[in-house]
């Protein structure tokens, strides 16, 4: 067999067609079938195709999208973030200064750890005046000062006398 | 393969079907399913399995169109969708099959370049036609599943060979290889019939 036969056989195989009818029948089944999938979808599937419709009806680009849901994940983030901690202001650990979440703070800490434990320092020899410092005994020979808040004023006043 | 009147219609349709406009879609369907059906047909040999892929590979095309963005013409990538699809149930089906590639349309019978392709040809001419068909079915399933689509996309169909590999995603080259190849073997195991 030549290859024109070859051809020529092969070619008479385009005239193999179903019957009419049958691509009437065939838009019907589709019809069918988009019908079905559309009740079969699962609901997360429509909420994110609304989600999309959403946006897509205010004409965002898809860095849009992007910038929307970050900022939507740092509001709520922030927001449990206030709920747990009670409003109080949590120190950063040690870790979160290593991982370069905060270079200032990371520097700051331990300047402030060097003050908190370090020891006070007295100069018995010059004169100073007395705190409440533990194990501080006071000197007999040093001068004890009262300070009032008021002038003491031993003369009667002529003022209120009648 | 298209011209540009018909492409223009069919970005058209495709914007409508993308706004929403599911007529837009059934117009698409209406015009290239009896081309889909006859590339899908005549690799699966089979009707019943012909109509199940081509409901999936609209269905498909139907989700997908929303991503569609023209680089390659509606009929290269509607084309691809459905040779992927079929290529993919092929390999489930294995060879668990059964040949039902025996219809002529009886109309066709009267078609000029029907009787030009039969009277012209010596082997139509000798051995009785509904038997010839069945034998070139027969060796058309011996093929390989990619060397049966190009077989169908170039000879049955006529579409050319750079359209061909557009829808496969391969060089032309690989495309007039495999041609090469899947005749070879169509004809050896047709001489041996006619032998």
């Amino acid at each position: 067999m030549t290859e024109e036969q070859l051809s020529a056989l092969l070619r008479i195989k385009r005239f193999e067609q179903p019957p009419p009818q049958y691509f009437d029948r065939l838009l019907q089944d589709i019809h069918r079938r988009q019908r079905s999938e559309l009740l079969r979808r699962p609901l997360w599937k429509i909420a994110a195709e609304r989600l999309q419709t959403f946006f897509s009806e205010h004409s965002m680009g898809h860095l849009s999208y992007a910038g929307a849901l970050a900022a939507v994940m740092v509001v709520g983030v922030a927001g449990i973030g206030l709920m747990t901690s009670g409003g109080t202001v949590v120190a950063p650990s040690p870790g979160y200064a290593k991982a370069g979440g905060s270079t200032l703070v990371a520097a700051a800490a331990p300047k402030l750890l060097n003050i908190e434990n370090a020891k006070p320092q007295f100069d018995l020899d010059t004169p100073s005046l007395p705190t409440a410092q533990p194990g501080y005994m006071p000197v007999a020979h040093q001068p004890r000062y009262i300070i009032d808040a008021r002038p003491v004023l031993y003369e009667p006043s002529s003022a209120y006398s009648f | 393969m298209q011209d540009d009147l018909s492409r223009k219609q069919d970005d058209e349709l495709i914007a409508r079907t993308q706004a929403g406009d599911a007529t837009a879609f059934d117009e698409l369907v209406v015009k290239y399913s009896p081309r889909l059906y006859g590339l899908v047909y005549n690799m699966t040999s089979n009707h019943e399995d012909t109509n199940d892929l081509m409901q999936d590979i609209w269905a498909k095309a139907y989700r997908s169109i929303a991503g569609f963005r023209g680089k390659s013409s509606f009929y290269t990538w509607i084309h691809s969708i459905g040779v992927n699809m079929t290529i993919n149930f092929l390999k489930k089906r294995g060879r668990r099959y059964t040949l039902s590639l025996d219809d002529i349309d009886s109309n066709v019978q009267n078609d000029k370049e029907f009787i030009e392709l039969t009277a012209t040809s010596d082997p139509v001419r000798e051995a009785d036609l509904s038997e010839l068909q069945k034998r070139l079915n027969e060796a058309m399933q011996k093929l390989s599943h990619d060397h049966r689509a190009v077989v169908t996309m170039f000879d049955i169909q006529g579409m050319p060979h750079a359209e061909i590999a557009k829808i496969l995603g391969t060089s032309e080259g690989t495309v007039r290889s495999r041609l090469f190849y899947a005749h070879r073997q169509l004809q050896n195991f047709l001489t041996e019939f006619h032998s």
